[in-house]
């Protein structure tokens, strides 16, 4: 359900009806609406269908990751 | 301009003086590399080894997540004791037979575009595939000579609509809390506009109600719920902490990456081995406990809740959303007088949830986690991803789909 | 087509095909000499007859065996970023011919045209046909035109067959296939597909995205240099990479393994295939062929693809297995070491919201 992606506001531009932004996602971009969340350009969004649903929080996901490397080191010396 | 974080580095020193790679803000939110990484995922799944002790059914809530199970085959790979259940998440696949009926009749209608997403045109309605000239679904409509279109977001319906004065253009509405911002949005810059030839033939549903349903069910035996991260981020977690005391166990917010699945299985199998339970957030990156503010504030301005009906599942009381009286110029339903049940011509003929040679499609149990599609008499026979008879089987993340494209032998 | 002059002249056609263009009068010829014949011309087509006539390879042709292949193109939009239907009609056919064995040599063209449809655009796919067909050392001998009421079709519908020499000694067969082979891919996948999606209607997304449609001449040339034990050439297009791997493991009662990570492909057509939810797997290709070779061929049949034009992203993607006990099943061998079943596309790949 809900496939949603991550990617980065590079400029916004309000219309006549909604406020819309230009997003890149790896080098892909398109227009999403972000009147459903409070981004500015730089956030990381995750879309979908067109539409913001989540401002990306990355020293959450930074310090998930780094969480999950510390496992991954001591899991493989555990391994040998 | 100095909002732009996406190139400093962060690094974290482990206490034993191993280097951990640094890295940006722009590759721990895009690079879905690392969150694929085999080697990562190895870590995971031992780590759960040693983590479960016990046997535990998890279910996981949204059917993104069944698709990564199954893209992945993960369940084969999880320790013998974690069984995973399926549970009833995918909007494409729960919208009842008679609502796609509703959006056929439209699209079948002189003048009237119907646009939806690419998985909801090919879903069969109530009429059979083996019916002679039957139109089954919105693809088959198009084929008719209906216009129907295949759209990536609903705002683009808007245009449609300014484009084409003189056609009635309808998005069929389907969807969870994460889509139901998308068509709040639409309705009021369609009011703002002045677009008058537009309008919704919605199909929303809310998912806690759904998996209070599905757990509640005396037979099903659930012992954790992995939440469905993409309706978290926009609904924030206050029904989940109900839910997770009223129904006593772990509600852990997953992700639908793999990395990210293992993770919440992971704290999920820890919770259920301390004995805890409550709500745990693993997918931190995208959600936020109080959700999106602004996404809900647009849903309650536009949307009231309703019971629901459920392809599979029957109804569910609080499981949906409609438009509100003052919206109603966009409701589809009133502005062309459909009335459900659907009419008799479509509602005549046999059910699509019986397959032809008599199997009984499993749909409700398999929807409810209480048996497997392969136990489905109709499974891969007449129920196929190219004539699907149940719900599950339709959408590319259902779970018969599921099984059939990524498990079968 | 004729290019006996009409008169009066007076300026260069422009505007929109008229039904007259195709009643087969004057304003056809006008529409041929114009439009058409300032790029197709060669001595076979400029005669002018009902068909064309070439003479036969001088050579001794004990053994040559005549290939040919009919296609015909409909894609909307008619242009996209990287070609046009133009190059599809030409290469698309070329490739077929390619994955016979045989060298291309002639082509006819026949164009259904939209009543209506700018002279300019249909000018500029003509160009681009004989562009194409230059760069594949294939000359057009032949064409038909034929305009239709505006909404029977969709701007353009081109078919395009084609004739090529297949040498003596070699025998290219789906049914080929041995386990132990190895399987080659000539380049990254899905670019084809996604450059098109990203100019349709309601999916538009701007990116650096072309199609990869070109004309695979040199890189097959190159390879049979190297490698006398190849066992077949196909280009997955439609239904991608997965819908040809099972037509081949199927014709051949084999199975076929591919990995993963060994697949190319760009990370924005990756991006690209996320944020509409398609799998690239089953995008569509143009300018793309999986070879199969044995396995001790293997590594100089990738150095070959690897220096031709159109093959610097060639890579060993997987091999050829016994059948499994089931039948022919295509395997995906997954960056955690286990495999999953890849099925032929069933239906139209659509994008999702699920």
């Amino acid at each position: 359900m809900c496939l949603a992606v991550p990617g980065r506001i590079v400029s916004i531009a309000k219309d006549e009806l909604l406020t819309m932004a230009e997003v890149d996602f790896h080098g892909v971009r398109r227009q999403v609406c972000i009147d459903t969340v409070d981004a500015q350009v730089g956030d990381y969004i995750v879309a979908h269908a067109g539409v913001a649903v989540s401002v990306m929080d990355a020293d959450t996901a930074i310090g998930a990751l780094h969480d999950l490397e510390l496992m991954t080191h001591h899991s493989e010396e555990n391994e040998h | 301009m100095n909002t732009d974080m996406s190139d400093i580095r962060t690094t974290v020193s482990m206490a034993d003086g191993a280097t951990v790679r640094s890295m940006t803000a722009d590759e721990a939110l895009t690079d879905m590399g690392l969150y694929r990484d085999g080697v990562t995922m190895r870590a995971q799944l031992r780590r759960l080894t040693e983590v479960a002790t016990r046997g535990w059914r998890i279910m996981e809530v949204c059917g993104g997540q069944t698709f990564t199970l199954s893209r992945y085959r993960l369940e084969e790979l999880l320790p013998a004791g974690i069984t995973m259940i399926h549970g009833p998440g995918c909007p494409v696949c729960v919208t009842p037979a008679s609502t796609v009926d509703e959006a056929i009749e439209l699209a079948m209608r002189p003048g009237v575009t119907v646009c939806s997403f690419g998985d909801m045109i090919r879903v069969p309605g109530t009429v059979r595939h083996d019916s002679p000239g039957a139109i089954t679904s919105l693809l088959r409509a198009r084929a008719a000579g209906a216009d129907v279109r295949v759209l990536y977001s609903p705002l683009e319906a808007l245009t449609i609509a300014r484009d084409n004065p003189s056609r009635e253009v309808v998005f069929f509405a389907i969807g969870f809390e994460t889509t139901t911002p998308v068509y709040a949005l639409l309705a009021e810059a369609a009011a703002r506009g002045g677009v008058k030839n537009l309008s919704l033939l919605t199909s929303l549903f809310t998912v806690p109600a759904a998996v209070r349903a599905v757990v509640d069910d005396p037979e099903s035996r659930v012992d954790a719920l992995l939440a469905a991260g993409h309706v978290c981020a926009v609904t924030g977690l206050d029904d989940y902490h109900i839910l997770a005391s009223d129904l006593r166990m772990p509600v852990v917010v997953t992700g639908f990456e793999p990395v990210d699945m293992l993770a919440g299985i992971l704290c999920a199998a820890e919770m259920l081995e301390r004995g805890e339970t409550g709500v745990v957030n693993a997918y931190g990156r995208v959600v936020s406990p109080e959700g999106s503010p602004r996404a809900v504030e647009a849903i309650r301005r536009v949307f009231e809740p309703c019971d629901s009906q459920w392809r599979g599942m029957g109804e569910i009381s609080g499981g949906g959303m409609r438009l509100r009286p003052e919206f109603e110029q966009f409701d589809a339903r009133k502005r062309f007088n459909l009335t459900t049940p659907i009419p008799s011509s479509l509602s005549s003929v046999p059910s699509s949830d019986t397959s032809s040679d008599g199997h009984r499609c499993l749909a409700p149990s398999i929807m409810k986690g209480l048996c497997s599609p392969s136990s489905c008499g109709a499974f891969g026979r007449e129920c196929t991803p190219d004539h699907p008879v149940g719900a599950p089987m339709v959408s590319s993340e259902g779970v018969c789909a599921a099984h059939y494209r990524y498990l079968r032998n | 087509m004729n290019n006996t002059p009409t008169c009066p002249l007076p300026d260069r056609l422009d505007g929109a095909v008229e039904l007259a263009h195709g009643g087969g009068g004057r304003m056809t010829q006008r529409l041929i000499d114009e439009v058409f014949h300032p790029f197709f011309t060669n001595p076979y087509l400029d005669r002018g007859g009902d068909g064309a006539i070439m003479p036969a390879p001088v050579e001794d042709l004990s053994g040559t065996r005549v290939a040919m292949s009919t296609d015909t193109f409909v894609v909307r939009p008619l242009f996209f970023p990287g070609g046009n239907i133009g190059d599809l009609a030409v290469n698309g056919t070329v490739n077929d011919l390619l994955c016979c064995g045989a060298v291309p040599r002639w082509l006819s063209a026949s164009f259904v045209i939209e009543e209506g449809m700018p002279i300019s655009q249909l000018r500029d796919i003509v160009r681009t046909m004989a562009e194409a067909a230059r760069e594949a050392e294939v000359e057009i001998v032949t064409g038909d035109t034929k305009v239709v009421e505006r909404g029977r079709c969709d701007g353009v519908y081109i078919n395009t067959s084609g004739i090529g020499f297949v040498r003596p000694d070699l025998y290219l067969d789906p049914a080929n296939l041995r386990p132990g082979d190895a399987v080659i891919l000539t380049g990254p996948i899905a670019r084809h597909g996604m450059a098109v999606m990203s100019v349709r209607e309601g999916l538009q997304f701007s990116s650096s995205i072309t199609s990869d449609t070109a004309s695979l001449g040199d890189i097959v040339s190159n390879l049979l240099d190297v490698a006398p034990g190849l066992r077949v050439l196909r280009d997955p297009t439609r239904g991608g990479l997965s819908s040809t791997l099972n037509e081949l493991a199927a014709s051949s009662g084999v199975s076929i393994e591919i990995d993963q990570e060994a697949i190319p492909i760009d990370p924005d057509v990756l991006s690209a295939c996320e944020l509409l939810g398609l799998d690239p797997l089953y995008v569509a290709n143009e300018g793309l062929m999986i070879a199969v070779v044995p396995a001790d061929e293997a590594e100089a049949a990738l150095a070959a693809v690897r220096r031709s034009a159109h093959g610097e992203r060639g890579a060993i993607i997987g091999r050829v297995l016994p059948a499994d006990a089931e039948g022919s099943r295509v395997w995906l061998r997954m960056p955690l070491g286990n495999r999953r079943g890849v099925e032929m596309l069933s239906g139209e790949q659509l994008p999702r919201i699920c």
